[in-house]
């Protein structure tokens, strides 16, 4: 569904990125996985064209899609639920939700989509008038989420979702993906939180200093020395 | 001091300052959504005045119908002005923005000098006159005309900006541009909008004020200095902060000529001072 050959991205010619590959099938969760300033952000940023690679080729669904502006990305059907949120935070809930359809203008699509959403994270439900600046961070992330999902995308990105926030809330969102994929979408993830990241995946990538270093199912990289020594410290 | 006398300059200047607000909003909205200042407003404002006149002298038109007229050739002004300079400029330095818009300023207003000369001129006749006497408060109906229109612009634009889906993608993109992208929407097409609307707002007002003052090329340095004022003083990007700011600036305008008329926009000045110094982000601002 989406394949990287040989991306390389770079800062003001600083590579953040050097030669990364890997590929997405339909229908699964894979996660990408490393430290600080490994790169994770780069090559989401790199998918839905908020960057531009200097090398190599992005394709989705068979049409290469670097070089495509990142207005137009989603239309395509990939949404890229950004680091910290991002939300508009003098909008409401609701609000948020219907700029997240701006490429959905169907009516009937879009109350049917919020539903769904509101299903999924019942808690947004009763703050549909809140504005978002003032929701708790778990409540953010998951209107992040919601957010994305109301442009009905094939691919979901995700970009570190449990960051700040409380463990009990982390196994809430990172099961609400588990939901998401039953529906039928594709996940993209990037975590820090190793550990629940591979468990939750079908298959991961190992990410240091802009290099794809290993790869395998999620249970083959929990048992992996580079991921126990360099992430769980054992 | 007599009770009317400070009624009436109290009614002058709340109708003032509604059209102040609308100027102030047109401003403030294309700041909210790109950091730019469009220094050549006052300018864009005195191009709707003369528009008015033209319209008035060679084809009689009131200008109250120039009301729509103007407001649809700014909008065209304000969308050239961004895809011929702006556009072009988004990343250079701000000195270079500022320059940019004050130099179309500077042309603009020569060259209002140069083809119709720094005569002050009257628009010649109009429906809208006379005054009206509200129990002994006299108020001019070119003045309650405008600040009619001018709130019901504004109440418009309100509904626009915070109601309809494009209004929240012109809200989405001055929060944050990045992650409106990734929801769709072109910053582009925002910002040429943003300009399209900006600048009609500031139309509408140069055909409501042709109703009831002068014209002459430098017309425009006035209002729009006091625009800027209401812009800071209510809140970078902030609407509701345009009108409370653009209200309180009418009434401080008037009320203090009452006390100093020479120097009614000392007031003025003195007010934003002792504001910015407390408040920096002005009344209803975010930064
Ligand atoms: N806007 C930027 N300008 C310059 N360098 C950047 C920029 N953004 C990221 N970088 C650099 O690119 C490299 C990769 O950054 P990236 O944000 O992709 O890392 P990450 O894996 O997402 O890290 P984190 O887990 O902290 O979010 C880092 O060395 C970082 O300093
Ligand atoms: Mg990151």
């Amino acid at each position: 569904m989406l394949s990287l050959d040989n991306v390389e991205v770079g800062y003001d010619g600083v590579p953040a990125l050097h030669g990364v590959s890997f590929d997405i099938a339909a229908g699964e969760i894979v996660t990408i996985v490393g430290s600080n300033g490994a790169g994770k952000s780069t090559i989401l940023k790199t998918v839905s064209g908020l960057l531009r690679p200097i090398a190599g080729s992005v394709r989705f669904e068979q049409r290469r899609i670097d070089g495509v502006s990142a207005h137009r990305v989603v239309g395509l059907g990939i949404a890229h639920v950004p680091e910290g949120r991002r939300l508009f935070a003098r909008l409401t809930v609701t609000q948020n939700l219907t700029v997240g359809a701006y490429t959905r203008k169907s009516p009937g699509e879009r109350s049917a989509m919020r539903d769904r959403i509101f299903d999924l994270f019942p808690i947004l439900r009763d703050r549909q008038t809140q504005l978002a600046g003032t929701l708790s961070g778990g409540e953010q992330q998951m209107l992040a989420i919601g957010r994305g999902l109301m442009a009905q995308p094939r691919l979901l990105m995700l970009d570190e979702p449990s960051l700040g926030i409380a463990p009990r809330l982390v196994e809430d969102i990172l099961a609400s993906l588990a939901r998401i994929k039953a529906e039928g979408a594709t996940i993209l993830l990037v975590e820090q939180n190793v550990v629940e990241a591979l468990q939750l995946a079908d298959r991961g990538y190992v990410l240091q200093t802009g290099r794809i270093v290993l790869s395998g199912t999620g249970a083959e990289l929990l048992r992996s020395d580079l991921v126990r020594q360099a992430y769980l410290g054992m | 001091m007599p009770t009317e006398v400070l009624l009436q300059a109290v009614a002058s200047g709340l109708l003032m300052g509604c059209v102040y607000a609308l100027i102030a909003v047109g401003l403030s909205l294309i700041f909210g959504l790109m950091e730019i200042v469009n220094f050549a407003h006052g300018e864009f404002l005195m191009l709707a005045m003369f528009t008015t006149f033209w319209l008035a002298l060679l084809f009689g038109i009131d200008p109250l119908l120039s009301v729509p007229i103007c407001a649809a050739l700014l909008f065209v002004l304000g969308v050239l002005v961004y895809k011929g300079i702006i556009s072009r400029i988004l990343s250079a330095p701000m000195l270079a923005q500022i320059f940019a818009t004050f130099g179309l300023g500077v042309f603009l207003r020569s060259a209002a000098q140069f083809f119709w000369s720094a005569d002050y001129r009257v628009v010649p006749n109009h429906v809208v006159e006379g005054r009206l006497n509200l129990g002994g408060l006299f108020l001019g109906w070119p003045q309650v005309v405008a600040s009619i229109a001018a709130l019901l612009a504004f109440g418009t634009l309100y509904l626009f900006v915070t109601r309809t889906e494009v209004g929240l993608a012109i809200q989405a993109t001055s929060e944050d541009r990045e992650a409106a992208a990734l929801m769709g929407i072109s910053s582009d097409r925002m910002f040429m909008l943003g300009w399209g609307i900006g600048s009609l707002c500031v139309g509408i007002a140069g055909a409501l004020l042709a109703n009831f003052l002068p014209i002459f090329p430098d017309v425009g340095f006035l209002f729009a200095l006091l625009a800027y004022i209401a812009v800071a003083l209510g809140g970078f990007g902030s609407i509701v902060g345009a009108l409370v700011a653009g209200v309180i600036i009418g009434l401080v305008e008037a009320i203090g000529g009452l006390f100093w008329p020479s120097f009614k926009y000392v007031a003025v000045f003195v007010l934003y001072l002792m504001v910015v110094l407390v408040r920096p982000q002005g009344l209803f601002g975010r930064y």
